[in-house]
């Protein structure tokens, strides 16, 4: 499971959550997708099914723009950072089926508990469905 | 094999419905076909659980009568077996032990009724019609035509097909659904599917992923949280169970719950309040619930992991996804969806499929299900994405080899059951320890510490086992 980190626009407050994120010890290796790009070409196509895509929204606009890139994030499991945390947001947010959504003034050691228990969970393997036993 | 009794209707007319009995009792056996044979039924018996499974994989019965202590096994066990059989019947257990216990697991695992074997005689006739009552109900609401949308399910398989009527028929209605299923049968769109055809589509629909949130984190995202409820809590915050308020809320992973939370969240279910991490008032949340869980919750509750209060709740309707090897005429076009999508997302031309490529994918077993099928086409469109046709010989090498090694292995099984003879253990163990790591090699991209996660083996063992067999993974 490899981690990537996509916002369609570039700031000041998605820069500082990266450095945040990256002061962050125990986070697994994060790759930082160009700003705005179709999700084609390198280093897009390292991206594969399962892998965890960050996505940044400093405000509702950049919300809306995510979601016109859903496709692109089908396969993948998303948490979504909002800047904005207002109920509106936070509903739209939904709309891209996170599998958490944080607040990106919350405490980064929170996320990096979530993402270790995602990739514990993914390491554990298939299991079998036994509902006979 | 020895099937014991079968009594047909006169040719002239069609039975009223197929029975099977499953019972090593063949006293009773005759005397229920013959009570049965008098009434119009076409009936049949099994003594043993395996014959039986073999008669009702032929398909074309209503009913199952299903016996509990059989020579072979217990009869509850098989239970799910029977009742997903090609023509999903419906299945009366019938038992000489009453046990409450008994009747609660036949309840919950999906059995029409319970009957005990002193009152079978009396009591068959009225469960009976009731059950093919509901079954002529259930028949008749799935065929009227609905137009369902499928979303991203993929295949037109029966097992699927049956997989989508339950769907549809979950979506006209707002009762609680489980959705369970082996790794990347796709669980989750399901979940979608059936909010998406719900009165609630228009809603949100708001996923909490069980396996994710750690256990101190779980509740506050669940239920939210006040200002000041604990350390870090600098601000209100509202829960997910009140985001989904009016629309649709999907617990995935609901196996991985916490026994804590479990309590908590079923007296949600009850009263449709609950209470933020700090709060003292109630607060009221309309949610329409669907769970999802590879885990066998039966097997939790036995192990005092999972609340049975809860498991009831949940799986009001259940519905078992596929694994792919038991859907594998779906395989052709779930390569072409999937081909079709990630050569437009990486703006290559439309690819050709070979029929040897469909060939190849569909003598492998796939373990990881539809995920797997979809991270090989992945691969084919990295690493071939200028082919114009996609051939068999395009796949990763991995599988290649482990699919001619499987087919050398069944064809050396196949030689050696023809002379009835076994190859000697140690040769059948080397093979299979083999066989068993170069797919774990394989599930786990070469990953060492992720292969002794999915096979519990140390690191040190592994390193033996693969020095042993000679395996070379690029990280080792």
């Amino acid at each position: 499971m490899n981690l990537f980190f996509y916002t369609t626009v570039r700031s000041v407050a998605s820069e500082n959550f990266i450095q945040r994120l990256r002061d962050t010890e125990a986070l697994p290796p994060l790759t930082i997708l160009p700003v705005g790009g179709r999700f084609h070409g390198e280093p897009h196509s390292q991206i594969r099914n399962g892998d965890v895509m960050l996505l940044y929204a400093s405000t509702h606009q950049e919300i809306h723009e995510l979601l016109t890139l859903h496709d692109s994030f089908e396969e993948l499991k998303t948490i979504i950072i909002l800047g904005d945390y207002s109920a509106t947001t936070v509903a739209i947010s939904h709309m891209l089926r996170p599998r958490y959504i944080a607040s990106a003034t919350s405490d980064t050691r929170i996320l990096e508990q979530v993402l270790a228990k995602m990739l514990h969970h993914d390491h554990r393997g298939p299991q079998m469905d036994t509902t006979e036993a | 094999m020895t099937i014991s009794h079968s009594i047909t209707p006169p040719p002239s007319r069609d039975p009223l419905a197929r029975i099977l009995i499953i019972d090593d009792d063949q006293v009773l056996c005759t005397m229920l076909i013959e009570q049965l044979g008098r009434k119009g039924y076409e009936a049949t018996s099994a003594p043993l659980l395996d014959q039986g499974l073999v008669l009702a994989r032929e398909g074309g019965w209503d009913i199952v009568l299903l016996d509990v202590q059989m020579p072979d096994g217990n009869g509850l066990d098989f239970l799910p077996k029977f009742s997903h059989s090609p023509s999903y019947p419906e299945v009366i257990i019938i038992t000489g032990q009453g046990a409450a216990d008994g009747a609660e697991k036949a309840i919950i695992g999906g059995a029409w009724s319970y009957i005990e074997k002193a009152n079978v005689i009396r009591d068959l006739p009225l469960h009976l019609g009731r059950a093919l009552q509901f079954r002529k109900e259930k028949q008749r609401i799935t065929a009227i035509p609905v137009s369902l949308k499928r979303g991203a399910i993929i295949g037109n398989s029966q097992p699927i097909t049956h997989c989508l009527d339950q769907l549809a028929n979950a979506a006209s209605s707002d009762i609680t659904v489980l959705i369970t299923g082996e790794t990347g049968t796709g669980k989750e769109l399901f979940a979608q599917a059936l909010h998406e055809n719900s009165t609630r589509a228009a809603r949100t629909f708001v996923v909490v992923d069980c396996a994710a949130l750690p256990e101190t984190l779980i509740e506050s995202t669940l239920f939210g949280h006040l200002k000041g409820a604990f350390t870090g809590a600098e601000r209100a915050q509202e829960g997910l169970i009140q985001h989904a308020h009016g629309g649709t809320l999907f617990l995935d992973e609901v196996g991985e719950l916490p026994l804590s939370t479990q309590k908590k969240f079923l007296r949600v279910l009850q009263e449709r309040s609950y209470r933020p991490v700090g709060g003292l008032t109630e607060r009221h949340s309309d949610f329409r619930l669907v769970a999802a869980t590879n885990r066998n919750l039966s097997l939790m509750v036995r192990e005092g992991t999972f609340r049975s209060d809860l498991q009831f709740r949940l799986q009001a309707l259940s519905i078992v996804l596929p694994p792919l090897r038991e859907r594998l005429n779906d395989i052709r076009e779930l390569v072409v969806h999937f081909l079709g999508k990630l050569c437009a997302r990486a703006q290559k031309e439309g690819k050709g499929i070979a029929p040897d490529l469909i060939e190849t994918l569909t003598s492998h077993s796939w373990p990881g299900n539809v995920r797997e099928l979809y991270q090989i086409v992945e691969q084919l469109v990295v690493e071939h994405g200028d082919s114009p046709t996609l051939f068999s010989i395009h796949l990763p090498l991995e599988l290649r080899i482990h699919l001619a090694r499987a087919t050398i292995h069944a064809d050396v099984t196949r030689s050696t059951q023809a002379d009835d003879s076994l190859p000697p253990w140690k040769s059948f163990k080397h093979q299979t320890e083999y066989g068993y790591l170069e797919a774990l090699i394989r599930i786990s991209h070469n990953n060492i510490p992720q292969a002794c996660q999915i096979s519990r083996l140390s690191r040190a063992r592994m390193y033996q086992l693969l020095d042993k067999h000679q395996l070379r993974p690029s990280s080792h």
